[in-house]
């Protein structure tokens, strides 16, 4: 034997496994075995190939003839077990009502964790590809300092040049490639007679190495190498060639302001179902780098990087920030590298760090599905517990012929797991029905794909709901003295009467925070969108200025006002509200050294613009045609004033420092008005003429929008052949920006009314349980003289107390919760007490009719009635 | 038709039982086995069968000594019964008769080379 291997023993743990299953009487024998085994493994192979062959020749034991044989024989067992399912049964069957409120329950709150759960799922895999280098993909986040904060670009946009530059500078990366996407990147392919519009953007080598690229024809690997190629999506080609086989190889004609021409399709793609970011057509990057836009100050371009197997992410972060320092001096721009799977969920950064984002929702509705699988579960232990008096003696008996505890235990853990399954096919049932609802709240496309890994995740919620709702109730009746049961005198102790409490004040409290947030968010939501804006956004439609219209658009802009139910006609630039373009490098008289990095957002249009927009002026006057010179004017907002501590902004010079800049004077200063969302603060902002918006903006008399729309539509296509006319209202797109705030309202209100309904079905059973047990003591009350009302509150007191004690917990944790929430709006409501007094008077309410409902019912019960039986 | 009462694998180690003689353990077996096979097989499944057979009354066991590799730990010794015997010789008369049957080999004279 070779001796450095003589200290080296079988693994421990297996040789315990082994003891562990194996007869006592083989133990010896194969112990022994095993160990020369071992030992002539080791001498011919490694000491972890030796290690592994022993594990292998251990789990190779697990046979039936080696097993040690179990006390109790399977006989009996299968008798408990029929016998347990029988006993649930009779007892199901016997309290039709409180397996009803139990089935209901349980199967509601699955019902919701189940759409919830579908939900995260699809949150959670959004943007996580399988791609050979997507696990090594990061992008690039940049972050540029303005006027004391912030601000993260949200596209995604870098330097042009950096995605080229920083694999030669940074050693961690093996390579990188570009992508170049920007909302108003939409134009019009046609082929023949068929138009479609569509959305593009440009993408480097490299970008299926990490982005899923499902062709139906081409290779991914091979096209867009050559700038005249395109690759275009199987909708797009099924709408102009009718089948996605007539597309490949075919000219089409792409009508666009800057990457307008002719391209040959070499390729079609499939949607990625789970990618977040969507585009009709792929361009090679190649097409836009032209000199001038590879220049330092350019930037839109998002830079991916690929990283080195094993490079380190940190390293790279602390190399990554200051990085654009050594580019230019003075260049405080910060850059930060995240794994491209993380963005979609931690899309909020702070200081250039993500900090948070969607995941806030997702932990959201993990929690209030998992609160709802509790309360759901709540109800079921105090049924279990409350009625704990009426199986008493089903437990005395079975302990006197000599059940053990631990069996009793398992009977009642196998009764919640078994309703607990009872409860998810209910649940499945009710989760399909509302399935459409639910995508349509969420904006989603789920479906019940029954993969493994959702029939896991359904099996393990659902015997999680059983094992929860059964844990206390088989742990307390177990317990039970037997003969003190059989005498039927067992009260379930003081202790479990306070735990009972307990958990009903649990969930109301969680009730009470769901009403109260529900109401602080609508309220919020309903406050965003009345609020004056600072503009008009009603009647007013925005369509695409494109094609011959956009050479000369004065005369459509004037065929357009001969309309009558035209109000007024403009044209501009920028999504309003949102998307508005920003600039910066101005000078003027009187700045500091800081001022410098000020940005201007800033929307250019018409003459019309700003009346038509209904923005008010503070003072100065609007663009005219009289003033030749309005072509170099600005017209600030009232928040640009304050921050370039102008003391009289009318007739101030503004230069930049970009020399092909012309100087501008300012001519007027509005009062700020929201062009972003209103989770911004207004920024500084100004307006300018131009002749060349990239849309018309029309105001119409209100009631006319039907005919109106058909006349301005007829009018665009027979002035631009080959565009389709597709507009938009402005306040349809002030809706989608607040998307997500809508959602949570919307869902918050009915997950709040599964709680509350939850809830108050556990508190209608244990109400009718407990005065069923009085019924004795009221009839003697009303015999001594008590009127039905004095017993109906004495009856309804113990829970009252119950329920406003939840509501005095829940205000103060709603309070926190809703002012954190609140705190990402930077125009919001203010808290009021009144908000939280309403949940709780209204929580109340409902409780109190519930109880009432059944306290009064045992209050005008007949005395002799309930008194004769004994 | 004749029941041999008797699969292959079990047959294989009944065999090697009595080639082993005294070192008729299961690791022995399992070893012998691989090395006149080069299958692999593990040592539970050779002892498991090797129950079997004790249990079909072909095989008997007893405990015999121990060694320093097994650290100090007896080994079950199994040895054939004459049952185990009997049945072994018929398994292998029943194939030859078979064999005789099989017309391309009939006079007796076998031939391998197909």
């Amino acid at each position: 034997m070779n001796n450095t291997k003589n200290h080296i023993t079988p693994p421990r743990l297996a040789e315990k496994l082994l003891t562990w299953f194996i007869k006592d009487e083989l133990a010896e024998e194969v112990l022994g075995d095993l160990d020369e085994k071992f030992y002539a493994t080791l001498n011919q192979h490694s000491i972890r190939k030796a290690k592994r062959n022993y594990w292998f020749q251990v789990i190779n034991y697990m046979r039936p003839f080696a097993f040690k044989k179990h006390r109790s024989t399977h006989f009996n067992n299968t008798t408990m077990f029929k016998h347990n399912i029988l006993i649930s049964f009779r007892s199901f069957r016997r309290y039709k009502s409180t397996f009803l409120i139990n089935l209901f329950g349980l199967a509601t709150g699955l019902a919701s964790a189940l759409l919830i759960y579908l939900w995260v799922n699809d949150e959670i895999n959004m943007n996580k590809f399988y791609e050979k280098d997507s696990d090594r993909h990061v992008q690039v986040i940049h972050t540029y300092p303005t006027s004391g904060t912030y601000f993260t670009e949200i596209d995604g946009g870098t330097p042009n040049p950096l995605f080229e530059r920083l694999p030669k500078d940074l050693p961690e990366i093996e390579y990188a490639f570009p992508v170049y996407a920007h909302k108003s990147f939409k134009g019009v392919l046609s082929f023949g007679d068929n138009n479609a519009r569509a959305k593009y953007q440009f993408i480097g080598k490299g970008y299926f190495n990490a982005f899923p690229g499902d062709l139906i024809h081409g290779n991914k690997y091979e096209i867009l190498s050559d700038r005249g190629e395109v690759a275009i999506s199987e909708n797009l080609a099924i709408s102009l060639f009718q089948s996605t086989e007539k597309a490949v190889g075919e000219l089409v004609d792409f009508k666009d302001e800057g990457y307008g021409g002719t391209y040959l399709v070499t390729g079609v793609f499939k949607p990625t179902k789970n990618n977040s970011n969507d585009f009709d057509m792929l361009f090679s990057y190649e097409l836009c780098q032209t000199e001038d836009h590879m220049q330092w100050y350019n930037s839109g371009t998002q830079a991916h990087l690929i990283l080195k197997e094993g490079a380190d992410l940190d390293q790279l972060n602390t190399k990554l920030e200051g990085y654009l320092s050594t580019i230019a001096e003075n260049w405080k721009d910060i850059l930060y590298a995240q794994p491209y799977s993380e963005q979609y969920l931690y899309g909020k950064y702070e200081i250039g760090v993500p900090v948070s984002g969607r995941i806030i929702y997702v932990r959201l509705f993990s929690l209030i599905a998992i609160t709802l699988l509790v309360i759901a579960c709540i109800n079921y232990m105090n049924f279990s517990t409350a009625q704990a008096s009426r199986r008493i003696k089903e437990i005395g008996v079975k302990k006197t012929i000599g059940s053990s505890r631990k069996a009793l235990v398992y009977q009642y853990f196998g009764e919640s797991i078994f309703m607990a399954f009872l409860s998810l096919l209910v649940a499945i049932g009710i989760a399909f029905m509302l399935l459409p609802q639910f995508n349509e709240i969420t904006g989603k496309a789920l479906t019940f794909s029954f993969s493994s890994e959702i029939i896991l995740a359904v099996l393990a919620i659902t015997l999680f709901t059983g094992l929860i709702s059964g844990m206390y109730p088989a742990l307390l009746l177990s317990k039970f003295n037997p003969v003190v049961a059989l005498k039927g005198k067992v009260q379930p102790g003081g202790s479990s009467i306070w735990l009972r409490k307990g958990l009903v004040i649990f969930q109301f409290a969680v009730s009470v925070i769901l009403i109260a947030s529900v109401m602080v968010i609508y309220k919020q939501v309903e406050f965003i969108q009345t609020t004056n804006l600072g503009y008009d956004k009603e009647h007013v439609l925005t369509f695409a200025n494109e094609g011959k219209l956009k050479k000369d658009s004065e005369p459509f802009l004037s065929e357009l006002r001969k309309i009558p139910s035209v109000v007024m006609a403009s044209q501009m630039n920028g999504e309003l509200p949102g998307d508005i373009g920003y600039s910066q490098g101005y000078k003027w008289e009187g700045m500091n050294e800081e001022d410098k990095s000020l940005r201007f957002y800033n929307i250019s249009g018409g003459y019309d613009l700003i009346n038509l927009l209904g923005v008010k002026f503070k003072e100065g006057r609007t663009f005219s045609k009289d003033f030749p010179t309005d072509k170099d004017a600005y017209i600030l907002n009232e928040i640009a004033v304050e921050m370039m501590q102008l003391k009289n902004p009318i007739g101030q010079k503004i230069g930049n420092y970009n020399p092909r800049v012309s100087t501008k004077e300012v001519i007027g200063v509005v009062e700020n008005f929201h062009f972003q969302s209103m989770q911004e603060e207004v920024k500084p902002f100004f307006f300018r003429l131009t002749d060349q918006g990239n849309k018309f903006i029309v105001k119409i008399q209100a009631g006319t929008e039907r005919e109106t729309i058909t006349r301005i539509g007829d009018l665009y296509e027979s002035l631009n052949e080959g565009y389709p006319f597709e507009y938009r209202f402005l306040d349809d797109d002030y809706q989608t920006l607040y998307a997500a705030e809508e959602r949570i309202t919307v869902l918050s209100k009915y997950f709040a009314g599964i709680a509350i309904g939850i809830s108050c079905l556990g508190l209608l059973a244990l109400t009718t349980f407990s005065t069923q047990r009085r019924f004795k003591e009221i009839a003697i009350r009303k015999v001594l003289g008590s009127t039905s009302t004095g017993i109906a509150r004495l009856l309804s007191k113990e829970f009252i107390i119950l329920v406003l004690l939840a509501t005095v917990i829940a205000l103060p944790i709603s309070y926190f919760l809703m002012r954190n929430w609140l705190d990402r709006f930077a125009y919001r409501i203010e808290l009021e007490p009144l908000y939280f007094i309403v949940a709780g008077i209204l929580m109340m309410m409902v409780a109190w009719l519930t109880i009432m409902s059944q306290t009064t019912k045992s209050a005008t019960v007949n005395i002799t009635e309930s008194l004769r039986s004994e | 038709m004749k029941e041999t009462k008797i699969g292959d694998f079990e047959e294989t180690l009944l065999l090697l039982v009595g080639i082993l003689d005294k070192e008729a353990y299961a690791f022995k077996i399992a070893e012998e086995f691989e090395s006149q096979t080069s299958r692999a097989v593990s040592i539970g499944a050779v002892h498991s069968t090797l129950n079997r057979l004790t249990e079909k009354g072909f095989l008997e066991s007893e405990m015999g000594e121990s060694t320093a590799e097994r650290g100090g730990r007896r080994k079950r010794i199994y040895t054939i019964t004459a049952s185990g015997q009997r049945t072994l010789q018929d398994s292998r008369d029943f194939k030859i008769a078979l064999w005789n049957q099989f017309p391309a080999f009939a006079g007796g004279k076998l031939n391998f080379n197909f």
